[in-house]
């Protein structure tokens, strides 16, 4: 049984656009042009409990959109979904207490008070028990190492120690299901990987369903069996990350060092060259004529040491995300 | 269902908290407010020494409708002026996402986020003008004077909070909505004099005006007697229903809320 169901999920908004200038804004006063924007369109996905999701897509792809009416929100167009047994924009109280939203760019925590006066009025929100309370940030404080600044003012934070303290503060109330946009957004690399290895740590300890989205590849290859890759709206894949290759890599990369000298106009005889640097050649081939490609260069070349292996993910899906097909 | 009463008192606990680390602007604006209501009162001291009085309103009288108003305007400026006055920057900001999730209902929590405790001073210096103008009218101070005091104080605040609502509440549709600050300025600068004085008792005025009249105006006319007893349910009828439009309007609007780009 799925905690979350999504069913022809659409959300279309009504956007009206502005000529450039003085005058477009004079006009625009008296007749305005609206045009629908697809920010979701006909989406279908569903997730089981203890899953660790990434969501990944270019700038307005509709990622943040679906996580949006996921929590209730917004009010999708058209579609059903369900997530715990509840319809998210009725906005039950019983739902909310289960699920959490952390966004990157967002803050819940009062900017002048140490981040524990938050963490209190959550318990008191989320009815929370003192004893659980105090268990759950025993738990949470060590994980993220925050010990030192619990009752430091959080405009004094690093943004680092922030976004500890906003997960800290959206799972004081231990939720089934944790909604995290974007969380490693503007943190420098040491950081990031702390939050990933805490994200994970979390997900192993407590089982929770975690849907991430973000533009970070080292957050999804890390933290995501399973990738949803989201673009203008609509679902372009739902599977496995090692999936991605097999779907959308039309093409394979051979690296070739030489022995002697080569003219890189004979080596495109064998495929796209994509950097050609003496010793080293990196040719770009056909997935379905890879092997045949290189017996042809070992044939017929002074190869030295000869390597096929995959794009990189990053590049398969900028090249999804471009339109552009791997060559 | 949360335990609202908790939820308050630790939002009041954080606010104060916060207004004592900046202990000067907490003073200096507990003084700023006094000095102004007593301005106030100072030139209503001023108007009367050319007249004996307002359209059938004596100066003691009047002092009585702004101490009432000092005190529903301290109330309403402690706990919601800030939450509602900003409501159409979160929503321009889309801060308001995160209180949406929150399993407490929204307006509640929209509306009682942060309070503005320098406000006090306001509302100690209301309470201190009703006295004067108590005192100078010879009224007993009785049980039953304190009990309408309170039940009207708390119906006016009522049917100010649910006027100004209204107003923020149209932020779900237009977004930016920075004129508001000038309508909350109109709203309180008119609720500082009679409004029969401003609708000279014209039916259709009273009638468009009714909803800022049940705010001080009706409440202090039942205080001096003018009204009649009847007129206390008039006035808890009308506020009440005035909070029901309100809150149906705020949770219509709310269905529109379009979040804003991360």
């Amino acid at each position: 049984m799925p905690v979350i169901s999504v069913k022809n999920l659409k959300k279309y908004y009504k956007v009206h656009q502005k000529e450039p200038g003085l005058s477009g804004s004079i006009r625009s006063l008296f007749h305005r042009k609206y045009y629908d924007v697809k920010a979701v369109d006909d989406v279908s996905f569903e997730i089981r409990e203890g899953e660790l999701i990434g969501f990944i897509g270019p700038n307005g792809a509709g990622k943040t959109t679906t996580l949006k009416v996921l929590s209730g929100l917004l009010y999708p167009t058209s579609g059903h979904v369900s997530v715990l047994g509840f319809t998210p924009w009725d906005r039950k109280p019983a739902f909310q207490k289960q699920f959490s939203l952390v966004m990157g760019q967002k803050n819940q925590l009062w900017w002048d008070l140490p981040a524990i006066e938050s963490f209190i009025l959550n318990k008191e929100i989320y009815e929370v028990s003192n004893d659980q309370y105090k268990k759950t940030l025993d738990e949470l404080v060590k994980l993220l190492e925050v010990e030192d600044v619990l009752k430091v003012q959080v405009r004094k934070l690093s943004l680092g120690q922030r976004m500890k303290m906003e997960l800290i503060a959206a799972l004081i109330h231990s939720p089934k299901i944790l909604f995290l946009d974007e969380p490693t957004i503007g943190l420098d690399v040491v950081m990031q990987k702390k939050m990933r290895d805490f994200i994970k740590e979390y997900n192993r300890r407590y089982k929770s369903t975690i849907i991430l989205t973000s533009h970070y590849m080292d957050d999804v290859k890390e933290l995501c069996d399973r990738v949803v890759i989201i673009d203008k709206g609509k679902l372009l894949f739902d599977g496995k990350l090692e999936q991605i290759i097999n779907k959308f890599a039309s093409h394979k990369l051979i690296t070739a060092v030489f022995s002697k000298p080569v003219k890189k106009t004979d080596l495109k005889q064998i495929g796209d060259v994509k950097e050609f640097d003496f010793p080293k050649a990196v040719i770009s081939v056909k997935r379905a004529t890879a092997s045949l490609a290189a017996a042809e260069l070992l044939q017929n070349f002074p190869v030295a040491d000869l390597n096929i292996e995959e794009p990189q993910i990053e590049d398969i899906i900028r090249e999804v995300f471009t339109g552009k097909d791997l060559a | 269902m949360p335990k609202y009463p908790n939820i308050l008192l630790g939002l009041f606990k954080n606010n104060l908290t916060r207004e004592m680390e900046f202990k000067a602007s907490f003073m200096l604006w507990i003084v700023v407010e006094v000095f102004f209501v007593l301005v106030q009162v100072a030139m209503v001291g001023i108007y009367f020494n050319f007249t004996d009085n307002l359209l059938g309103w004596t100066k003691s009288q009047v002092f009585l409708l702004v101490g009432l108003f000092r005190i529903i305007e301290g109330i309403f400026h402690i706990f919601f002026y800030k939450n509602l006055l900003n409501l159409p920057e979160n929503i321009s900001s889309g801060d308001l996402d995160l209180l949406l999730t929150r399993p407490v209902n929204s307006l509640f929590l929209i509306s009682t986020r942060y309070f503005c405790l320098d406000e006090i001073g306001t509302l100690l210096t209301g309470f201190l003008v009703v006295w004067y103008s108590l005192s100078l009218l010879k009224f007993d101070f009785t049980f039953l004077l304190f009990g309408k005091l309170f039940i009207l104080v708390a119906f006016g605040l009522l049917g100010m909070y649910s006027v100004i609502l209204i107003f923020s509440t149209l932020s779900f549709f237009f977004t930016r909505l920075t004129a508001l600050h000038s309508v909350y300025d109109i709203i309180t600068k008119t609720l500082r004099i009679p409004i029969d004085v401003i609708t000279k008792n014209n039916a259709i005025g009273n009638s468009l005006l009714f909803p800022l009249i049940i705010i001080v105006t009706l409440p202090s006319q039942i205080i001096l007697g003018y009204s009649g007893y009847q007129f206390i349910l008039l006035e808890s009828t009308a506020s009440l229903i005035l909070f029901y439009i309100a809150r149906k309007f705020f949770y219509f609007a709310l269905r529109h809320y379009s979040s804003a780009s991360s």
